[in-house]
């Protein structure tokens, strides 16, 4: 049940597709060479494969568990996401100002692969983070900024995105959470939020809760959600802990996959009220979500890549070594069953749809990179529309692929595969949370069809599709030349 | 594309009624055009003798297979996202 990270296929997408070298050369990414990628590469892969994937099965059988509104997570990830922390890889994509690498999104999303790769529940607490982080880059004041970013981005405290309410998931709009204010700037938090991922856990000392409610008086619907800071323990101008703040964890969930990773009804001032601070304008909240949130949709798309990943390989393994069946050209006995052409059909529909997403995904990171750095306006706008364009497709199509990917897998094993101890089944039932989450896969099509395609009346569709055809007249080219 | 550009305006439910079909469509589409681009890195590798060459080989390979397996999907979703909208549709709440 190990995991090699398949770092020569990484490497030749960062390279040939995603154009790495000239990344490097864009202002504020001098530092992302592809030798010094490589080397982070390594380093990752290394850290992932011995720390990190061993707890993968261990998280299976052993999930988090709650007591008493603490919860226990599963031996050994505490351990792990200390080191992970230490070693500075919750900072990859972070600014340095703030304690972090400062390195291009094309550098971190293989990263960000081979975590998920390695162990799919623990990897989700990173990620969650991530959007904390990015949630507070992208609104937060400077003194929020000082007194959060370091922290999360360390791994020291964790952060949680707390969106959803038992009569509101795919609709925002029917958030009922509200948030009173105290007149000296602050607010009071009451309300229920639902499957928040990592609610409450006993893997840092802090949780930083970015919760979306309402204040008086604001508007129906998504034009009235506010955005709020909701720390588990009060934080002191001097960055050391205080009181225990009103939010409580009531339940965790029992799910079909993902179990380590803690799901968590979280409970806002049943206790006289959860003290939060408003982040950016008030009734801005869902604008505010929305920029985290193609960070997050990209990464459960990553996700998506990671576990097919995962499955792909462990298939490989099996179809290598167990022995059925006489080969149908002629043998002398039974063959491994790698030789038989179905079983090698299957593998290579999951290894090229593997191959396929991670090319798509990775050139799209590059298209991040090239709209937050390159020196020329309309180059930033062609990338940023590009990025913005394929975040759906990368979130939909991998995830939902994933499955598929997951499923065959278990095939792969035959019998084997339905029993749990063979360890396929966990990818299949891991994978199934990924096409639902941050957004479901009608959703992403929504958003693919509503606002990336018919918003410009399909103009900038039509000019990805145009590459496309320019790729394929080079490749009738090159096929004719032979 | 032009069903769902012209739809949306006279059929609104008809345009999103293939709209995952559509992302799927697309992802394979685009997934498609990157291992094309990756075919054409993994040609030049290895005319200019550079590098791994099994690696690229079975690069070549596995584009070829998912332009086969996959890509050649992609054009048969077009008849269930257009002609297909109306039979999304049709069937009433208590009909089901």
């Amino acid at each position: 049940m190990s995991y090699t990270a398949p770092l020569k296929d990484m490497v030749f997408v960062m390279n040939e597709l995603a154009g790495l070298q000239a990344i490097s050369q864009l202002p504020g990414c001098e530092d992302a060479t592809p030798e010094t990628a490589e080397a982070v590469l390594e380093e990752n892969a290394k850290f992932c494969s011995e720390v990190i994937a061993p707890l993968n099965w261990t998280g299976d059988c052993e999930p988090s568990s709650w007591h008493d509104g603490h919860v226990k997570t599963t031996p050994g990830f505490k351990e792990a996401f200390r080191a992970f922390g230490e070693s500075g890889w919750q900072g990859v994509q972070h600014p340095t100002e703030y304690g972090g690498q400062g390195l291009p999104k094309l550098l971190a999303t293989p990263c960000i692969e081979m975590l998920n790769s390695a162990n799919l529940s623990f990897a989700l607490c990173p990620l969650l983070t991530d959007g904390a982080i990015e949630a507070l880059m992208t609104a937060g004041s400077q003194d929020q900024k000082d007194l959060y970013l370091e922290k999360l981005i360390s791994g020291q405290w964790t952060g949680t995105m707390n969106l959803t309410e038992p009569q509101a998931g795919s609709d925002l709009a029917l958030v009922r959470a509200r948030a009173e204010p105290q007149g000296d700037g602050t607010f009071k938090i009451f309300g229920t939020k639902i499957y928040i991922t990592y609610g409450e856990h006993d893997m840092a000392e802090n949780i930083i809760h970015l919760v979306l409610a309402r204040t008086p008086g604001a508007p129906e619907g998504v034009k009235g959600i506010s955005l709020f800071i909701v720390p588990k323990f009060l934080v002191h101008a001097d960055g050391s802990l205080g009181e225990r703040n009103d939010v409580h964890c009531v339940s965790i969930e029992h799910k079909l996959g993902i179990k380590a990773s803690p799901t968590a009804v979280l409970q806002y001032g049943d206790h006289g009220g959860a003290i939060g601070y408003l982040v950016g304008e008030e009734n801005r909240g869902l604008e505010y979500m929305f920029i985290m949130m193609n960070a997050a949709r990209f990464a459960v798309g990553m996700q998506g890549i990671s576990v097919a990943e995962r499955a792909y390989q462990k298939a490989v393994s099996y179809a290598r070594d167990r022995v059925q069946s006489r080969d149908l050209a002629g043998s002398a006995g039974p063959v491994a069953i790698i030789h038989h052409p179905d079983v090698k059909r299957m593998l290579m529909s999951m290894r090229s749809q593997v191959e396929a997403s991670r090319a798509l995904s990775y050139v799209t990171a590059a298209a991040f990179d090239g709209a937050h750095h390159h020196p020329d306006e309309a180059t930033r706008k062609t990338n940023h529309a590009f990025y913005e364009f394929m975040v759906p497709i990368v979130k939909g199509w991998s995830t939902e692929l994933s499955i598929d990917v997951a499923s065959t897998g278990v095939q792969v094993h035959g019998g084997m595969g339905f029993i749990e101890e063979t360890g396929a089944a966990q990818h299949y039932r891991d994978a199934r949370i990924l096409t639902i989450y941050e957004g479901t896969t009608a959703i992403q099509a929504n958003d693919l069809v509503g606002r990336k395609t018919l918003r410009d009346g399909g103009a900038f569709a039509k000019s990805v599709i145009a590459q496309v055809r320019d790729t394929a007249a080079e490749l009738s080219k090159a096929h004719s030349d032979t | 594309m032009n069903f769902i550009a012209s739809s949306a305006k006279s059929d609104i439910k008809a345009a999103f009624a293939g709209s995952v079909l559509y992302l799927k469509m697309a992802g394979v589409v685009f997934g498609g055009w990157q291992m094309g681009r990756a075919a054409l890195a993994a040609t030049h590798k290895l005319s200019a003798g550079e590098g791994d060459a099994a690696f690229y080989q079975a690069k070549i390979v596995t584009a070829r297979f998912f332009a086969d397996h996959f890509v050649s999907t992609a054009s048969a979703s077009r008849a269930a996202i257009v002609e297909g909208s109306s039979g999304v549709l049709a069937l009433a709440e208590e009909q089901f």
